[in-house]
Parts: C-alpha cells; structure tokens; sequence
C-alpha cells in the first residue's frame, strides 16, 4: 500500500484576503511507515492531515492510496485529533461504537462490538466504558479516541497532535502505547502524525517531514531515522542516530526556519 | 312594533372607517390600559388656545390648572369651556388632561398631577373615609356636572330581555350561565347603576362576574365576546347599537330621572390654596353647561368632542342620544326623551350638590353588600361636598340654587323612595 | 368597601436577595462534613441579611411616603390570602383564592409557552441548519422580534374574537423569539470539531441529526425555553390586566380597582415567587443536558 501525495495546493481566504497554506506538496508514504510532520505554525501540516483524512479539499493537486483517488473519508483512514472530539453527551462506549459502526458498514453489529470492546480494553478503557468523556481525565479521552480510531480499522492512522495537551508522563505511555497498537494486531499499518515535539517526532517515527509556510517549499527536508524497533524510551536519548535527527530538526526549527516566522 | 328607526347610516367610505376606528380603539385602548395605570396621560390642547385675557373678575396667576376628563360624552361641559374660549376669558391657564381609566383619574387627582376632573360623583364617595381610602385620601365634590345619559347596554343575544322590562331581564338574565357584566369603577356610578337595576330585577348577583373596565375599551371588549353586558356612559352604548353587537337594556334616567352623573370632583389642597380660581373654573364649566342645555348647540358640541383628542367617536353616534334619540338596537325599536336626555344646567337643578346624594349612594353600597357596617351619613356627607363654595360660586354667576338639600329622593325603576332622613330603612330594603 | 383601602403602587418588591449564586461545578474534593455546612449556612445567613435590608428600606420608603403600602400592611394582606387561598366561591376575582388566580394564570402561561416552544423549536432548526431558510426568514424576525407583546394583544383580538385564546396568542408570540433564535443558534454553531468527528467517521445524515446536532443544541434549547419562560410569565400577567381576565394579572387590576394597594404588593411578591420557582425548574432541566459538569 502506498499513499501518494502529489503537487498538492491549498489555500483558504481569510480576513487579510487569500493566504496560501501548502504549496505543492510531494510526499510518498509506504506501507509499514511511521511519518511524522512537523513544522511551525502555518505551514501547514494539519491541512494537510485533514486533506489526507477527506476533510477538506486541495486547491490542486491529488492523493491517493494504493492508487484510488482519495476525496472523502472513507473507512481505509482514521483520525485522532488534537482536542480529543469525543461527543460529550455519549459514553466512551458509545462514542468508539457509534463511530466504527458507521464507518464500517459493512461489519456486523456483533463484529463491531466485539471489535470496539477489544480496542478499549487494549488501551485501558474498558472498566470506564460507561462513563461519560466529562467524567474521565484528558489521558483517558484521548485513550478512547485512540481506541476509536483503530476500531475503524484503517490502513492508515492519521493523529493530529494527539499528546499535547497532556502531561509529560502520560504522554510517554500513550506514545507507548500507540506504537504498540500499531505494531500489534491490528490492521492499521501506516501511521502520520502531526507533533510540535522534537523528542516525540524522533522517538515514534520512521522518517520525519520537515515543513514550512509559504513563500518556502511545503516540505523542506525529509530525514530518515535509522534506529531499530522495539525503541525504548528510557534509553533512546542517548543513541547518537537519535541525536543526530534530533540535532538536526532542532537546528532547522530553531534557526534557519525560524526567521520566517518572526523569531 | 315601533319602525326601527334606522341610525344614520354613515357612507361606504366612512363605514370602513368604523372598523378601522374599532381597530384602532382595541389598539388605543390597550395602549392606555397601560399607561393608565401608571397615570399616564395624554394631554391634550384644544385648537383654541386663546392667550388674550380679556378677562374681567381675577388677573391670571399663569399657573396652569389641569383638568382630567375622560373619553365619555358627558366631558362636554369641561371640553367645551375649554373649547368655547369660557375659562381664557376668565385668565385662567387650563389644561384638560386625557385620562384613560376612573383609577388613573383616582390617583391623579390625590397626587395632585390633576387639580381637578371631570369624574364620576360617586368616585369621592367610595374613596371616603371608612370606606374606600386612608385619612388623607380624600376628594371633594365641587359641583354636578351632568344628569342622565348613561345605559346598561347587553349584547343583542339576549335580546329577549328586552328594554325596561324587569321581568323578562329577570327570566333572560337568570337563565344565563356564568353571566359577565361590566363596568367602570368599583363603587362608582355605573357600577351603582348596574347593582341597583340587577336587584330591582331580583337577578342575584353572587353567580355573576361583574368585571372593571375602562370605558373607552367597552365595546372592543364586548365585540370580542369578553363579556355580557356593559354599564357605561354615552357614546359607548350608542356605539354598540351601531355596531349591531348589543342594544339597550334601561337608560340610567329610567332608573332615576335627572340623577347625579358626573361631578368636578377636585384635589382638597387645589381647592383650598386656590379656591378663587376654581370658582371661575366652576363658573366657566357652568357657563359652558348652559350653553350646552340649548339643544341648537349639541350638534356643534358633538362635532367638536368627536375627535380622537376627546371622545374619539364619531359625532352622529354622539350627537344622537345628546338630542335624545334613542336607537335601542336589536329591533327594540327607538325611544324619544324630552327634556330627561341628558343634561348638564337645567336652571341649576343639575350642578347644585345635594347631600342627600352622596347618602343615597352610601345606602346604596350597604343594600349591595358592599359595606358591612353603616357609615356616618352626614359627616361624610358634610366631608365631602364644598356646600360654601358652590353657594358663593352660584351667586357670583347668579345662578339658582334649589332649597331641596335633603329631599327625598325617588326612583321609578322600582318605585323606591329615599329618605336621607333616614338612611337606613334604604340600606336594608332588598 | 369590603376591601380594605389604602394607597398608591408600591415599589417592586421582588425576592431579588436570592440572585441564583452558581460557582461552577461542584469541587471534587468537598470540604469536610462540618465545613460544608457552614458554607451553606454562611450563604442563607448573608441572603437573609440581603433580604433583610431590602425590606428595611421598604419600610422606610412606606414610612415617607404613606401611600406606598407598608411591609406591614402587605404581610397582612399576604396572610389574609393565605388563609383561604383554594377558595373558588365566585365568578369574580374577589371570591376566588390566590392558589386558584395563579392556578388559571399557569394554566393559560403553560398553553401559550407549549405553543411557542412546539413552533419555535422546528422553525429555529429549520433556520438555523438551512441557510436559505435563515436567510428568507432573518429580516422577518428581525423586524418582529422587538416588537412588544402586548401591541400584539388587540390584533390577536381581532383576528380571534375571543380574549382568552387572544391572551394565550400573545403569550406564545411572547415565547416564541428566544425559543426559536436560541434553536437556531444551538443548531448553527455546531463546534466544527464535533462537525469533523462525524464526517470522519462518516455518520449517516439521520445519525448526525440524532447523534451530534440534537444533543449539542439541547443546551441551546434549553436556555431559550429558560429565557422565553421568564418573559411569557411577565408578559401573562400585563396581558391579565389589559383584559380583566380572572388570574393573578386580573388580581393586580382588581386591588388597582378597588385601591387596595398592600394586595398589589402581595401579588408583586407571588409573581415573583412564581416566576423564580419555574426558572428554578427549567434551570434543573438544564443542568441535566450540561455535559461538562461531573454527575
């Protein structure tokens, strides 16, 4: 499976008349992958997620996975996003069923269910399954929108800076806890995330797309990170390829992009 | 029997204008309902505004005096004097001032907003003391202004009772559920009307709601099914017969010929800090009542208060009962009064304030149940009638005054005789 | 008279102390037994103080200028009402008890609010989820909206011909606004997240109805229905005077009437107690649909 994004534009009109937000992205991602996107504000990223996800359309140019265009949401990619989005009125239950059951129609309700019921209890969630997303911490919201996502059973997972606003130390399991998923049973195999940390984008991902906004390229550099699975957090800080991206992401963050950005 | 006098049917373009008119009341009226309560007001200026003081008796002490009136054809003698020029040509600076309910004028003139109004005799009776307000809520009776001129009028599908008649209203009356009657101030004159002409029918009056309503919102309200009949001053009940939604029941002066209507009923204080200027406020409203006792004047009268600024009906609805012709409506045919229509001199029969009035009245509420125990007749008599001033004043404009203060009174309704001698024998007759 | 007589209109006298003092959603680490008790009671204690207050002021004003009734004469009249108030001995409003004036007032504020909010609600949907509905319909309201209730009353007149469904109108076109523009308020302002979660997941027209526009405009709803109440039970009881009808506004116009200004001061008080006891239930009901406090 390939996801395919070529020449992909995008604009939206704002109060200080029409701001360009992608510029011609080109960007292959292979199936197995972890890509993660990072980049200061305005250049785009989450555009560019929600675009993937059929959110939104481009301007110009196309997406597409395993070769079929992709316009809409469809049942092969799901979304985390960044404020958690479950529907305060239902229970984490309901929130994760509802979801999976209408993005895969053509499951059963008793293979849905027993799906939604695995995925909770893979991320924890299952002895909360009742209560309502107000009465659980923000960790555990974004557990159960983990769990959605992956109930859905998309061959690629899309996460919107799911962890920022969560503390440091439940960052660190949900991290863990996401490549586990990922790289467990499931059928999701390739993964994008959209993060503002350094140490986040090394630790998970496979390769990591730099980006910035216009008048610069969309994608300004593209870097591999060579550093073998399973990863452990504890340790990987001090493995130099670690440091080496780290070094590098920070050194194109911090000073030759952030000029354009005002600082 | 009698042809059905037709009423003088307006043209087609005028007639449209009836409604709009009925429309514009409903609108008018719920406006001032309103401000009415708040005594609120609409003041009004007659186009003659006559500077000049030509005036002979006192100089002007430019201070205005504010006279209330309200929407009723009886205003006349108070509107005219205005409109006549009679109170600039004594210097007097008046203002007659719309109200627009008897409990709005109540408190305005003890709030002293109004010096005085043209209002119903029986308002300072029911306010007096022991029976309606504190001590230091009282209002004087300065003169009668009218006699005569006000009807029970019901809505024309009890038409059956027909007009005078005690024993068919009876019947008819007895035989409606949750009857709904009207009228305008508890305590006041048509309310007096009203419980006198139902007990001399022998309708009991414990199963009949008897609501308050201002009486310009008569007819609307009758129109809008809101209630079975009405006791209220002309030109409503005309009003009704020429809307074909009612007819008349019994004129007041079947009741009791040449009765006490209205009065200029005045703030004690006005009175007292400026009692020469209203002996030449009463002084032009009698002018004015004579004036408007010459019949050849009712129809200029009648055009001149038509006009939404004053009564706001139209003159031929007006004018016809001042004349003394009567429409009954519901093909009761018509009625003719000579001399007993109403109103507002007779050679001074009708201004003079007797005392035994304000007793009649207060035997009266006792008869009605609407005071437990007996007042003091003569002192609330005495209390609440300016007898001194309205003496000096009939001197000074050399008018009669009759020597019957305390003669009894009859009423042909029922053949009733009050004796202000002795009031209770009245308080107690059923 | 038979009523007892006294003066002019008394100053609004409305259980204003107890001004609702919501603090937000309940801690979750409650005080102590004994701590919170004290709480509770330091807030009776200053509502009473506020309370209080007013009502020494009251006195005042009555005690310079007499013919405002009096605390004393309005506890009088309240207790005299009070000792008979299921007393239905008449057609007229002065044979009837108070609890059966407000009992015909209610019945006829609940007619007239069921009305508004069963053509509000749908039309407020409409309006706020259709843009060309809310566009042909938005200078209508606009130019209707402020229009004030009771210039309605003579038109509900005379297009009804009868005053107790013309009352009813009025109260319903009174309700009508705040149910219907807050409707569509609820329904447009959908947060585009909730908007993204169902595209995502690709809800179902009918399952984006049922399952996110609904349950995220019920507050919404609520706040209208909480707002169209407070302002149908005012206009309920001007509508009440202007016709003489037999409810707690024909009370008012009654005691007016017959000068019993201490009666128009206890109805002042009644009017208030109602109209604070059906906020208190709408604001109940609200609470139950407020997703982000812990239950």
């Amino acid at each position: 499976m390939s996801l395919e994004i070529r020449g992909v534009e995008k604009s939206f009109a704002g109060r200080n008349g029409v701001q360009p937000v992608l510029s011609g992205v080109d960007l292959s991602v292979e199936r197995g992958e972890f890509v993660s996107l990072i980049g200061h504000s305005g250049c785009g990223k989450s555009t560019l997620l929600n675009i993937i996800a059929g959110l939104q359309r481009p301007d110009a140019g196309e997406i597409s996975l395993d070769g079929v265009p992709v316009t809409e949401p469809g049942p092969d990619r799901a979304m985390v996003f960044q404020h958690y989005s479950l529907l305060p009125w239902m229970s984490i239950y309901d929130n994760v069923r509802e979801a999976a059951a209408s993005a895969r129609p053509d499951r059963t309700k008793g293979d849905n269910d027993s799906i939604v019921e695995r995925y909770l209890r893979v991320v924890g969630m299952w002895p909360h399954r009742s209560k309502r997303p107000g009465q659980v911490s923000g960790g555990m919201q974004q557990r159960a929108a983990v769990a959605r996502a992956f109930a859905v059973g998309p061959k690629v997972l899309l996460l919107d800076e799911p962890f920022g606003a969560l503390d440091a130390l439940t960052r660190g399991r949900l991290q863990q806890q996401l490549v586990e998923l990922w790289s467990g049973e499931s059928n999701t195999e390739t993964v994008m995330m959209v993060t503002h940390g350094l140490d986040e984008a090394v630790y998970l991902a496979d390769r990591v797309v730099v980006m910035a906004a216009p008048p610069l390229p969309s994608v300004i550099e593209v870097i591999d990170v060579d550093i073998k699975r399973p990863r452990d957090k504890a340790t990987i800080v001090h493995d130099p390829e670690y440091q080496r991206v780290y070094d590098r992401l920070g050194h194109l963050l911090m000073h030759e992009l952030a000029p354009a950005t005002g600082w | 029997m009698a042809e059905e006098e037709v009423p003088e049917q307006a043209p087609a373009g005028q007639g449209i204008t009836r409604r709009n008119v009925l429309k514009a009341g409903l609108v008018l009226g719920a406006a001032q309902v309103l401000a009415a309560c708040g005594g609120k007001t609409t003041a009004t200026t007659g186009p003659s505004t006559s500077a000049s003081a030509s005036g002979s008796k006192k100089s002007p002490s430019g201070k205005p005096i504010n006279l209330g009136f309200i929407a009723l054809t009886d205003c006349a003698s108070v509107v005219m004097a205005k409109e006549l020029g009679y109170f600039a040509d004594r210097g007097l600076n008046v203002n007659v001032v719309k109200q627009t309910s008897w409990a709005g004028t109540r408190d305005n003139l003890l709030s002293g907003q109004i010096d005085g109004a043209h209002c119903l005799s029986a308002m300072p009776i029911s306010l007096a003391p022991g029976i309606g307000g504190k001590p230091d809520q009282v209002l004087k009776i300065a003169m009668i202004i009218n006699n005569n001129g006000q009807s029970i009028t019901l809505k024309k599908e009890l038409a059956a009772a027909g007009y005078d008649n005690l024993k068919t209203e009876k019947s008819v009356l007895t035989a409606q559920q949750a009857l709904k009657l009207a009228m305008t101030f508890p305590g006041g004159t048509h309310d007096t009307w009203l419980r006198y002409w139902l007990m001399a029918a022998g309708v009991p009056t414990a199963g009949i709601q008897i609501v308050t309503i201002p009486p310009p919102q008569m007819v609307a309200n009758m129109t809008a099914h809101n209630m079975d009949g009405f006791s209220v001053g002309e030109p409503w009940n005309a009003k009704a017969v020429s809307d074909g939604i009612g007819f008349t029941a019994i004129n007041s002066q079947d009741i009791w010929d040449n009765h006490p209507e209205k009065a200029l009923v005045v703030n004690p204080a006005f009175a007292e800090s400026r009692k020469d200027e209203l002996k030449q406020v009463m002084g032009a409203v009698l002018q004015a009542s004579k004036w408007l006792d010459d019949q050849g004047n009712r129809a200029s009268a009648a055009q001149t208060i038509g006009v939404p600024a004053y009564v706001g009906a139209e003159p031929a609805a007006i004018r016809g009962r001042m004349l003394g012709q009567y429409d009954l409506g519901a093909g009761l045919g018509s009625k003719t009064y000579n001399g007993d229509y109403m109103r507002f001199y007779r050679d001074g029969n009708v201004n003079f304030p007797r005392h035994s009035y304000v007793m009649w009245f207060l035997a009266q509420y006792q008869r009605f149940g609407l005071l437990k125990t007996a007042p003091d007749y003569k002192a609330v008599a005495n209390n609440l009638i300016l007898s001194d001033l309205y003496q000096e004043v009939a001197q000074a404009e050399k008018i009669p005054v009759p020597n019957d203060d305390l003669a009894p009174i009859s009423t042909q309704l029922d053949g009733a005789t009050f004796d202000p001698a002795n009031p209770q024998a009245e308080a107690k007759r059923v | 008279m038979s009523r007892r007589p006294i003066l002019d209109d008394a100053p609004a006298v409305v259980d204003v102390a107890q001004a609702e003092v919501t603090p937000g959603p309940a801690p979750v680490a409650s005080p102590r037994g004994g701590g919170r008790l004290r709480e509770t009671a330091g807030s009776v204690g200053l509502a009473l103080a506020g309370v209080a207050a007013l009502v020494l002021l009251w006195q005042i004003v009555a005690s310079a200028r007499p013919h405002v009734p009096s605390p004393g004469a309005t506890l009088t009249e309240l207790r005299t009402l009070l000792a008979s108030p299921l007393r239905n001995a008449g057609p007229n409003i002065g044979d009837k008890g108070i609890v059966v004036l407000l009992g015909s007032s209610l019945i006829r504020l609940f007619t007239g609010f069921a009305l508004a909010a069963a053509v509000g609600i749908p039309l407020g949907f409409a309006v706020g989820a259709i843009e060309p509905v809310r566009r042909a319909t938005n200078p209508i309201i606009q130019v209707l909206r402020p229009v004030s209730p009771l210039a309605w009353f003579p038109i509900a007149l005379a297009a009804l011909s009868m005053t107790p469904p013309a009352a009813v109108f009025t109260i319903a076109i009174t309700a009508l606004w705040p149910t219907m523009i807050n409707t569509a308020f609820g329904v447009g302002s959908v947060p585009q997240d909730h908007r993204d979660v169902a595209k995502v997941f690709r809800f179902s027209r009918a399952k984006y109805i049922r399952r996110v526009l609904v349950p995220y405009s019920i507050g919404s709803i609520i706040t209208g229905l909480r707002l169209s109440m407070g302002v149908a039970w005012m206009v309920l009881v001007a509508v009440e005077m202007l016709a003489a009808l037999p409810g707690i506004g024909g009370f008012v116009w009654d005691s007016y009437n017959n000068n019993n200004m201490p009666a128009v001061a206890a109805a002042i008080l009644f009017i208030g107690v109602v109209g604070f006891g059906l906020d208190m239930i709408l604001s109940r009901i609200a609470r139950r649909f407020d997703y982000s406090v812990a239950r």
